[in-house]
């Protein structure tokens, strides 16, 4: 078998991890858009994933886990900036770790321009510039090819609809248009589109706008959640459509936030084949500089 | 040891910034009325407790009945002087369903928002 045949499950496995970028959170209005796993939240802010951590099997046999740092610094309240990259360890053989390789993948830097907010109508919307650099990591684990993203993301909470039981609702979304731009290499360079949605139920809104139940805190500051992320090839590939193919990939649990940090721990479930074979994991620790730090790293570099 | 010492230079001003007095945005962490309650009798104000502390100056706090007038007595104050207790007096109010909306600058200028309903009942 033909190594970039063997290698494309892991392949498809790293793109979909390489969009899985900048996690800071939003507020618009009484709405917080809290930090999700599978696709990047809608704000601009003084945030970072220390780490964000996935672990899943492309193949049914290998395992593929992914730590993802990644730091966001606002320039303006509307405009950011964020740095980042990704370790990931491939374990082929469970019973054999010799078989096991590791290193960190292509690292990222992101401009990211907050242009829309509507606190009355809890709606937010952003676009963004990614560019990877591919041969900046680890032999066998980074792409071999810069990518140059184009994103837009929206998040949209329903505090305004007048039936109070849909009000804690929020819904986020992104779109990436991913280029990669220095060639084909080692297979894998081409044109994807990527992104997702998450439907968020905000206990910390029912219990400040809607209804206080006096909810003890592990409760009240918790936020379950569902995620779907998606992959697939864009245009004409150069390659044969099995070795990019679409992904789905779905994320269930919850984002527990405080006043300084966020934990989130979500299951993870293949929804086709390419996906991956077996149930997976992914979760996250966030600190919120603009409230840990608010007189220095937390404040834009406009406000200095 | 260069690598070390580097490393404390950076480390040193970080934990400074740590233990410096750190404020966040000013969410609602309970209110009086609570949050979408019933009461069989009139509140004499509504007192909003905040995960933080607010300026009284720039922070508001306004009732209204269910035809949207203004009901509260418009003076915003701190409770006791505690920074993260802003209260609003109110009239004796008729039983009826009231909105209350706030608007808060927490002390580190982080502005939030919020509005809930509470009812007295006839």
């Amino acid at each position: 078998m033909p190594k970039t045949t063997r290698l494309a499950p892991l392949v498809v496995v790293a793109a979909t991890l390489a969009t899985q970028h900048a996690f800071a959170h939003a507020v618009a209005g009484a709405r917080i858009f809290v930090n999700t796993n599978l696709i990047d939240d809608p704000g601009v802010s003084d945030e970072a994933n220390l780490p964000l951590i996935s672990l899943q099997s492309p193949d049914g046999k290998s395992w593929v886990t992914d730590a993802n740092v990644e730091y966001d610094k606002t320039i303006t309240p509307a405009l950011g900036f964020g740095v980042g990259t990704d370790y990931d360890w491939i374990a082929n053989d469970q019973t054999d770790f010799r078989k096991s390789h590791g290193g960190f993948d292509d690292p990222y830097v992101q401009l990211k321009y907050r242009w829309f907010l509507s606190p009355e109508h809890e709606f937010i919307s952003s676009v963004a510039v990614t560019q990877s650099f591919g041969r900046a990591g680890t032999t066998n684990i980074e792409s071999g090819f810069d990518t140059t993203t184009v994103s837009g993301y929206f998040g949209k909470g329903f505090g305004d609809i007048p039936f109070d039981p849909i009000r804690p609702f929020a819904i986020t979304g992104e779109l990436d248009y991913n280029m990669p731009n220095t060639g084909p290499s080692r297979g894998g360079s081409i044109t994807t589109w990527s992104g997702g949605l998450t439907l968020q139920y905000s206990i910390p809104y029912l219990q400040s706008q809607i209804k206080d139940y006096g909810l003890p805190n592990i409760l009240a500051n918790l936020t379950p959640l569902v995620e779907l992320g998606w992959t697939s090839a864009a245009g004409n590939s150069i390659m044969r459509p099995t070795d990019n193919p679409t992904t789905f990939l779905l994320g269930t649990g919850a984002v527990w936030t405080g006043r300084y940090y966020a934990i989130s721990a979500e299951v993870l479930w293949p929804l086709n084949g390419a996906a991956g074979h077996n149930i997976g994991a992914i979760g996250q620790f966030h600190l919120y500089f603009d409230d840990l730090m608010p007189n220095t790293l937390g404040k834009p570099i406009s406000q200095w | 040891m260069v690598t070390a010492m580097r490393w404390t230079h950076w480390l040193l001003p970080a934990m400074l910034c740590m233990a410096s007095p750190a404020f966040a945005h000013a969410f609602l962490q309970r209110a009086s009325p609570p949050v979408g309650s019933e009461l069989p009798v009139s509140p004499s104000a509504v007192t909003i407790t905040y995960t933080e502390g607010v300026e009284p100056d720039f922070s508001t706090i306004e009732v209204r009945n269910a035809q949207g007038a203004r009901v509260d007595k418009a003076d915003p104050h701190l409770l006791g002087g505690d920074q993260t207790k802003l209260s609003v007096s109110l009239p004796k109010l008729p039983p009826g369903q009231y909105t209350v909306t706030w608007h808060v600058t927490s002390v580190d200028t982080h502005k939030t928002e919020g509005r809930f309903n509470f009812s007295v009942t006839p």
